[in-house]
């Protein structure tokens, strides 16, 4: 209940702060924090244009990519608060409802009978595919630690102890944090800001969409970034913290993670389109590292 | 000439109302039945009777499919549409007895008649050139298949001395597990299409007719599979190694096969090699349910069981789902090749709309039943690397993230054979013109899509009622089928909501933008007026990104002359591709090529002459003869 | 041939009237003899009989001469010739105008495709039906892109034939833009209106073609401008090259998205142009360059605030530039993508930058200098990887010896005189008749060709304008050969090239 609240809050502002702190770092003033918010509510009260090429399927798609974020989120527990949703490895539930909105905007992309949607649809497929092994190691990794395979035991018995288990969990976090760049095409794989068609994946699948269906893709895209934000938050939750000191941590977190985001992103140009894969695939490498740095926490491999 | 063709499908569908009815009340209270004719034993036990509800649904779907599939070919004689049918019942027939015989003679015999008629299905179009090579390939493989089958035979009753199944029991508490499943494992892994025996597979199921192709597909090489449940069943004590071998080989098969996939244009042949792909997570699911059996742990055997049989009846339907799509495809352009098709949503979205779902549910997404079984295989890989050593947990950490790429890869595959083929505008005439199939050609789909929704919605009952079949396998299975139902039931509630909720939104979004204005327009295309179709990702470039990561696993060859640094102003050119099945070319064509070699030269004894061949004759009997007179024999 | 050099008036009646026969071997013998020539005009109009006049014009680098032939075609005989192009690619541009504008036929020319679709084009081709080069088999792909794009930038469509992410070829088409500058220059106006008109020939290039026009029209009313004035006008050229290059290469890191960078970078280009702005009271330097005078001169009030702004961007210009050319993942972009080889450059005819930046010397600073650049004090960069890192890199060089050129200039404005020009106070200004003219300089992009020709009477029959767009297009095109497609917007940034130039 708390997560989806704090996701749904944050969401509001994360766009915003990431915005924000790319324009302080470029020495302009930059957007309001709510431009982003604005947006969508413009977006959703405008008429649209549908292509003529299209089948029901364009129609369909951004509400089901929304739908399945929003279900996806129900899953996540707040440190040891109970998310709504929750059942035996639910963690597979998670990566594939994401996966099931991947694959409904990619045939969304490709309905249009347009070169650029079906540039971005390839990308987005074959990224997808690249990202997730990186996932379901932690999440494997994760459950193997707590003996737990449902997001909400796992949260609430992941207790960090030693040294080494701090070190897991800061490179867990670096995994979790470049997969929702990844997932949500921020640099250095995708430049949701340069507008051409030929260079982006995400922005360029919705080339054809306008009006309402456009504001849902906008709100889908902050609400997913948000998710990670309290997903990665998860990990700095103390248990012997009051609830109302987790939220507060869980806030300072999800704005440091956005001011990190828009820092990365005003320090560094964007890989070329073929140095991804490799990118996205040393996150899996990094991944397997929390594996065998758990097996080892476990006991599991003496060495 | 179609009337033969009905007369079959009403003796199948009592066949297969006289074989379910014997059947289901062994599922139900797992007592084996058997009545014997003659020397011929049928015995039905809880998996027999599984498998025996499986090849008759599928089965019954692809031939009241056959009959509004055959209807553009009347011109074929009585006498060609009589063999179809009989062969098709043959079929049918053959199979059920597979799954009832209890020795490996009888088995050998039935198994030869499945061959023999599957045979002579995939030839139906043998007046194509093409379609008599690739049968006739396809019957040299399958009696490769059943050489191994004959070896397993023999070293069986070699050692034990006797053909029956029990004997099996002796012999693996006897000798090393290997000498016996390795030939057997060939024998029936050639039917299944393990790698590297699959090379028949992405031949022979294009070339069918789709009714056929459904079904070998969906149905005949699950009679492989059933040929090594039906060994292991027998096996006990640390089958570990034996275990870990079928789980590597159903990783390469798996993650070879939707490679495979990926960069194929002929939409039959991609799910062809989807088919082998799901053999391939098959056998990732028994490999795991064997490893947990040996090392005594129910909850990873449970669920790799559980696995394996949801996921050979999902696999059958959405096979079957797919294949027929792809025949309506077919009958309505005439092609199959993914670069000629396109703007089909359009034009005929009844049949789209199946063929999505039936994607959807392959690439194991929620909410539909591919999702049930691929959790369950999730569930026991993360079993598997929480509940044992470090080594089985590496083991089932290459599980995991070998199930979850090639979930990613079936992504690439099935949006591509969509995206490509179904959506967008249409490439080239016959796709334009494609007009929508009569009801009674989708009503397979249908159907077979409203039991997946089923499956999907209440996985529970589902493994409810298989769960006599895995305790088979696994004795201690009710503890943890007890524990593992609820969540189950809560799966299949989310299934149902999340459509739920997608509805829900639905009626939000119309609610919300009931004032908005909505105009229709062309796509965005840069205020470029002149439209034109190739401006859309092809097949072959929508695969090409996924090929540059893995070239050395799957060879593209492209073919155009070369634009060179000087060739400022081009001459018109052509660019196309065809791709190489590396492993077929390094295991089957090296052989084949051989014996072509040593016929030709052998064919210098074939002259035709009647008087050289009595004296080959004279020759023979001279050289028994003699061998005789010396004592050699 | 008849020789001659930039900026000379030559009568009409020198240049000996070929056959179309005798034409061809010349102009191909010619061709022939050195590396170093390439053509940088060859155009026709109208004679008052109907019968078409073409004028052939070829530039040899190396010794600073110009070379001019002509040919007359009866507007009553056949017009199917053999194409210069099918000997040299770079003469593909010219000849398809030709086509274009009079209905030449070449028989031989391997692209002979519309240019400009004027209104009144002898074929009868349209815009949709452009016959675009294709790869058949129905396996690859093409990408469409323009007339209208994702930035604020004029028309053009750009189409790619691509295997996945890879192009294999790419095609660019532009016309889409019918302004009919040529035909207003001849048009009855006044000198001033045509000055304006050049000033707006490429709103990024107004010094370059202005300075071109001005110059041509002087050379024809026999009379020259003080020294100081063309010192003046050497430094506006120079700020306008680093003007662009600054803000290409702020374009660049936008495109790269390397935010600081483009921040940087932005903000930079915006004190160059600005300046502009106080010196003559418009920030791309409109109303600066009139026939025989400046209209505002660089006094010494502007003299120091020029230095001031140097020194001022220049503090803030080396560490940006030092960090862009030192991060990796900005140099990961660059470096060996878009790469132009000397022989392509060479076959098409490649100039300006584009040229430098792809191992060929060519700058008509150096090697046709006029007025203040005789004194050959310029410095020029040549790289040879042509390679996006090459254009970029290219612009720093140039950015450099552009600051140092303005310093070494200023030094000279003020001892240089301002009395000694012979038009600031002739009140009649009559061009000389039956007369042609050449005149090149150097703009930033690269060699802006302007020729006139007047009648008997002195009044101009036609103005030529040759853009260095016209043949660097075509390196566009080559650069992204065996190319990612997501690079093409870096590749097209780092030639940043004239559409309207293109087009007129």
């Amino acid at each position: 209940m708390i997560s989806i609240a704090l996701i749904l809050l944050s969401s509001v502002f994360f766009i915003g702060i990431v915005n924000r702190t790319k324009s302080i770092a470029s020495g302009r003033i930059g957007p309001g924090l709510l431009q982003h918010l604005k947006d969508i509510v413009r977006l959703l009260k405008k008429g649209s244009v549908t292509s003529t090429s299209s089948s029901f399927i364009f129609q369909l798609a951004p509400t089901i990519s929304f739908v399945t974020v929003i279900v996806a989120c129900l899953f996540l527990p707040f440190g040891d608060q109970p998310s709504i949703l929750s059942f035996q490895y639910d963690v597979v539930v998670f990566a594939y409802l994401l996966a099931l909105g991947r694959f409904s905007m990619i045939l969304m992309a490709m309905d249009t009978a347009s070169p650029f949607e079906g540039m971005g649809a390839n990308r987005e497929a074959l990224y997808g595919m690249l990202v997730e092994p990186a996932f379901f190691v932690l999440a494997g990794s994760f459950a193997v630690l707590t003996g737990h395979t449902s997001l909400n035991e796992i949260f609430r018995d992941m207790h960090l102890g030693s040294g080494v288990s701090y070190l897991m969990a800061a490179f867990a976090v670096y995994v979790f944090l470049q997969i929702a760049m990844v997932e949500n095409s921020r640099l250095p794989v995708d430049d949701p800001k340069t507008h051409l068609e030929l260079t982006m994946v995400h922005e360029v699948i919705i080339l054809d969409n306008s009006g309402f269906d456009l504001g849902m893709i906008l709100a889908t895209t902050s609400i997913r970034f948000a998710m990670f934000g309290v997903l990665i938050s998860n990990f700095a939750l103390p248990p012997m913290v009051p609830l109302w000191g987790k939220i507060i941590i869980a806030i300072v977190v999800m704005a440091v993670f956005a001011v990190v985001v828009g820092l990365l992103e005003s320090f560094r140009a964007r890989n070329r389109m073929k140095r991804n894969p490799q990118f996205i695939f040393t996150l899996t490498s990094i991944a397997i590292l929390v594996f065998f740095t758990v097996l080892i926490l476990t006991n599991k491999l003496v060495l | 000439m179609r009337i033969s063709f009905i007369l079959a499908t009403m003796i199948s569908a009592a066949m297969a109302a006289l074989s379910i009815a014997w059947s289901v009340p062994v599922l139900v209270n797992g007592q084996a039945a058997s009545f014997a004719y003659g020397p011929l034993v049928f015995a039905i036990d809880p998996l027999t009777a599984f498998m025996v509800v499986l090849i008759n649904i599928g089965v019954l779907l692809g031939m009241v499919y056959g009959i509004s599939y055959l209807r553009p070919y009347a011109s074929k004689s009585f006498m060609e549409a009589l063999v179809h049918a009989v062969a098709m019942v043959t079929l049918h027939g053959s199979m059920l007895a597979v799954t009832m015989m209890r020795d490996m003679v009888s088995l050998l015999i039935m198994w030869e008649i499945m061959s023999m008629s599957s045979f002579l299905l995939v030839l139906f179009e043998g007046e194509k050139a093409r379609t008599r090579r690739v049968a006739l390939s396809y019957f040299i493989q399958m009696h490769i298949g059943a050489f191994f089958l004959l070896l397993a035979t023999m070293v069986l009753a070699g050692q034990t001395g006797s053909y029956t199944f029990e004997a099996m029991g002796l012999f693996y508490a006897q000798k090393p597990a290997w000498m016996l499943f390795l030939p057997l494992f060939l024998g029936f892994g050639m039917k299944a299409g393990f790698l590297p025996l699959h090379t028949w597979l992405p031949h022979a199921h294009p070339a069918a007719p789709s009714h056929v192709s459904g079904v070998m597909s969906g149905v005949m090489i699950k009679l492989g599979i059933y040929g090594i449940l039906r060994t292991i069943l027998f096996m006990h004590g640390d089958q570990s190694m034996l275990g870990v071998a079928i789980l590597s080989v159903g990783i390469i098969t798996g993650l070879y096969a939707i490679l495979q996939a990926i960069v194929r244009n002929d939409l039959k042949r991609l799910l062809a090699y989807s088919s082998v792909e799901n053999i391939g997570l098959l056998g990732i699911s028994i490999g795991m349910a064997v490893l947990g059996t040996s090392i005594h742990n129910d909850v990873i055997a449970t669920l790799g069981w559980t696995a394996v049989l949801l996921h050979m009846v999902h696999h059958m339907l959405f096979k079957v789902v797919l294949f027929q799509s792809a025949g309506n495809i077919y009958v309505a352009t005439h092609t199959r090749n993914l670069n000629e098709l396109g703007g089909l949503m359009r034009r005929m979205p009844k049949t789209i709309t199946v063929f999505v779902l039936g994607a959807l549910a392959i690439c194991g997404l929620p909410p539909l039943n591919g999702f049930v079984s691929e959790f369950l295989m999730y569930a026991a890989s993360i079993e598997g690397m929480k509940n044992s050593g470090a080594y089985f947990s590496i083991v089932n950490f290459f599980v995991l993230i070998t199930l979850c790429l090639i979930g990613g890869l079936a992504i690439i595959a099935f949006t591509k054979a969509i995206g490509v083929g179904m959506l967008g505008e249409p490439r080239t005439e016959p796709a334009r013109h494609a007009t929508e199939r009569s009801w009674f050609m989708r009503l397979p789909q249908q159907i077979a899509i409203g039991i997946m929704i089923v499956m999907a919605i209440v996985p529970q009952l589902m493994i409810a009622s298989i769960s006599a079949v895995i305790r088979s396998f696994s004795p201690n299975s009710d503890i943890v089928l007890a524990s593992l139902m609820p969540t189950m039931t809560s799966l299949g509630i989310f299934n149902a909501s999340l459509v739920g909720a997608v509805v829900v939104v639905l009626a939000l979004r119309k609610i919300a933008t009931r004032n908005a204005q909505r105009r229709e327009g062309p796509t965005w295309g840069c205020g470029f007026t002149e439209a034109d179709a190739r401006l859309q990702y092809t097949s072959t470039t929508y695969a090409d990104s996924t090929v540059q990561l893995i070239s050395p696993v799957v060879r593209v060859h492209a073919h155009m002359h070369a634009l060179n640094d000087a060739d400022v102003f081009p001459h018109a050119r052509t660019y196309t591709t065809d791709v190489v099945d590396v492993i077929e070319e390094s295991t089957i064509q090296p052989p084949i090529a051989g014996i072509n070699y040593a016929l030709r030269r052998l064919a210098v004894f074939h002259t035709g002459s009647m008087r050289t061949y009595i004296l080959y004759a004279f020759v023979f009997i001279i050289a028994i003869a003699v061998v005789t007179i010396m004592g050699v024999i | 041939m008849l020789s001659f050099s930039n900026l000379d008036v030559i009568s009409l009646d020198a240049i000996p009237v070929l056959s179309y026969g005798t034409f061809l071997t010349t102009v191909l013998d010619h061709m022939k003899a050195n590396d170093a020539r390439h053509c940088v005009n060859y155009m026709g109009y109208r004679l008052p009989n109907g019968d078409l006049e073409c004028f052939c014009v070829l530039a040899d680098d190396s010794t600073s001469q110009l070379f001019v032939a002509r040919y007359h075609l009866a507007a009553s005989g056949t017009m199917a010739l053999p194409s210069l192009s099918a000997h040299y690619r770079a003469f593909h541009i010219f000849e398809r105008v030709l086509w274009e504008n009079h209905g030449v036929q070449f028989t031989d020319h391997p692209w002979l495709k519309p240019v400009r679709y004027p209104h009144d084009a002898a074929h009868g081709a349209t815009i949709d039906s452009y016959p675009f080069f294709r790869i058949e088999g129905g396996e690859v792909h093409e990408v469409g892109v323009g007339p209208i794009h994702a930035g604020v930038i004029k028309p053009g469509h750009f189409r790619f034939q691509c295997t996945g992410e890879d192009v294999v070829h790419l095609e660019i088409k532009l016309g889409y833009q019918h302004r009919g500058i040529e035909r207003l220059m001849v048009h009855p106006s006044t000198m001033l209106q045509r000055t304006v008109l050049a000033e707006s020939i490429a709103g990024d290039t107004t010094i370059g073609h202005t300075w071109a026009f001005v110059n041509a029209m002087q050379a024809l009313m026999r009379g020259t401008v003080s020294d100081a004035v063309e010192i003046e006008r050497a430094i506006a050229l120079e700020l306008e090259r680093i003007a662009i290059h600054i803000g290409d290469l702020s374009a660049l890191n936008l495109d790269v998205a390397y935010q600081l960078g483009s921040a940087v970078l932005g903000a930079l280009r915006t004190p160059m142009i600005n300046f502009f702005q106080w010196w003559c009271g418009n920030r791309f330097g409109k109303g600066l360059l009139r026939v025989g005078q400046n209209r505002s001169s660089l006094t010494p009030a502007l003299q120091d605030q020029l230095v001031e702004t140097l020194d001022d961007m220049e503090r803030r210009y080396r560490p940006i530039a030092d960090t862009m050319f030192e991060l990796p993942s900005v140099l990961a972009r660059f470096e060996r993508t878009g790469i132009v080889t000397t022989e392509q450059a060479h076959i098409i005819g490649a100039v300006g930058m584009a040229a430098r930046s792809s191992g060929l010397r060519r700058d008509v600073r150096r090697s046709h200098p006029h007025g203040v650049y005789r004194a050959e004090d310029v410095q020029t960069h040549v790289l040879h990887s042509g390679d996006v890192m090459a254009r970029t890199y290219l612009r720093k060089l140039e950015i450099d010896a552009s600051i140092t050129y303005i310093r070494i200039l200023l030094d000279r404005l003020r001892t240089a005189s301002r009395d000694n020009g012979t038009l600031e106070d002739r009140p009649v200004r009559e061009l000389a008749p039956r007369s042609m003219v050449v005149s090149m300089v150097e703009g930033w992009r690269g060699e802006l060709v302007h020729t006139s020709i007047t009648d008997e009477h002195g009044a101009l029959v036609h103005h030529s304008v040759k853009d260095p767009s016209m043949h660097n297009w075509f390196a566009l095109a080559l650069s992204l050969r065996g190319n990612e497609i997501s690079d093409f917007p870096i590749c097209n940034k780092s030639y940043d090239l004239s559409y309207c130039g293109h087009d007129l």
